[in-house]
């Protein structure tokens, strides 16, 4: 008996593979808020900061008193009362995803400083609590906070060091 | 001489008695033949796995499987192995995932990836494997020559509008989702 079996794979050329992909994703408006160096950065008035093109930044206004500033980048003004040191900051405010044309700034104190010794930033005072210190920031373009603190003679010797804590928010 | 003529006449019909004997004996048989035919064909497979850098996929290690960029946005946070890269007016965020393309039947020395969306994505996203830009009218090849047999590792990515929806940009809030469809060709 003769028995032929015509066996199962005719597979005919397959010379291609598949497969897919689902790809999901949910697109978020979003603000930034970073501190650069301006133009000037390193010359008397604009410190150079350190920490630029990021949200936390620092300055570092040196020893100070009614004689002088150490920080040569630092602007020391005195009168026989008090000294006030002033240096120009920028901020750089950018959106994504918005409808928003602009945004409002405001700043605080991290800590209450010691009586005798203001802060203030395009002079507005700054305290513990928001102060505004404008209501029409543009995206992208760099801001200039003029930051200045005056110390008082009566204050006794001591770190005045503070962390101001900005918020920008869309309009 | 008498003597050795009687000898011979017992002796052959012995022997022709012991054969007849052992034909008798044997059980009948028949024969056959089997043919067997097979045709060795050809063939590819691929599959899409969760590379160990990227987001991990859903269903690894089948050929639908899908990823989730989950909130994707210029400044915030994003989903673990999800990076980003913020351009003028645009942002891009990218994960890797892996293919692996297996080959049976075939003198082929690599193959060539393409892809193509299923469907049209919104104003102001553009998916991206290897920078190489995907489209749902055709399919578009991303690589030319990969290697079988081994998990290569992609760059998914999307390139999103930093525009605000209705401006050129895409939506915000809503999931976005399509398919990239893979065909991996023989070279």
């Amino acid at each position: 008996m003769l028995l032929a079996l015509g066996a199962a794979t005719y597979a005919s050329a397959q010379n291609t593979a598949t497969s897919s992909l689902v790809v999901s994703m949910s697109v978020q408006s979003s603000i930034s808020l970073e501190f650069v160096n301006g133009s000037g950065a390193g010359t008397q008035g604009t410190c150079t900061i350190t920490g630029a093109n990021t949200s936390t930044a620092s300055v570092n206004f040196g020893i100070a008193s009614l004689a002088g500033d150490n920080q040569s980048c630092v602007s020391w003004s005195a009168t026989s009362t008090s000294y006030t040191l002033s240096n120009n900051i920028y901020a750089l405010v950018s959106q994504s995803n918005l409808g928003s044309s602009g945004y409002t700034l405001t700043a605080s104190l991290g800590s209450a400083p010691p009586s005798g010794v203001a802060w203030t930033i395009n002079s507005a005072a700054l305290s513990t609590g928001a102060a505004n210190l404008t209501s029409g920031g543009s995206y992208g373009s760099n801001m200039a906070l003029y930051l200045q603190v005056t110390v008082q003679n009566t204050v006794t010797t001591s770190n005045l060091s503070e962390t101001i804590n900005f918020v920008a928010t869309a309009n | 001489m008498n003597l050795r003529k009687t000898i011979r006449v017992f002796v052959l019909p012995a022997l022709a008695a012991i054969g007849a004997l052992s034909a008798a004996a044997q059980n009948p048989s028949a024969s056959g033949s089997l043919s067997v035919q097979l045709q060795n064909g050809s063939g590819l497979q691929m599959v899409l796995y969760s590379d160990p850098s990227g987001v991990t996929l859903g269903n690894s290690g089948t050929a639908s499987a899908s990823l989730a960029f989950g909130n994707v946005s210029a400044y915030g946070a994003l989903s673990t192995n999800v990076t980003r890269t913020n351009g003028t007016g645009s942002f891009t965020v990218s994960t890797p995932f892996d293919i692996n393309v297996q080959v049976s039947g075939l003198g082929s020395p690599s193959y060539t990836l393409s892809g193509e969306l299923s469907t049209a994505l919104p104003t102001g996203v553009t998916l991206e494997v290897d920078s190489v830009t995907l489209s749902n009218t055709v399919s578009t090849p991303i690589q030319k020559a990969e290697p079988y047999g081994s998990n290569v590792s992609h760059t998914l990515s999307a390139v999103i509008s930093t525009s605000a929806s209705g401006s050129g940009g895409p939506p915000t809030g809503s999931t976005i989702t399509t398919t990239i469809n893979f065909v991996a060709t023989a070279n």
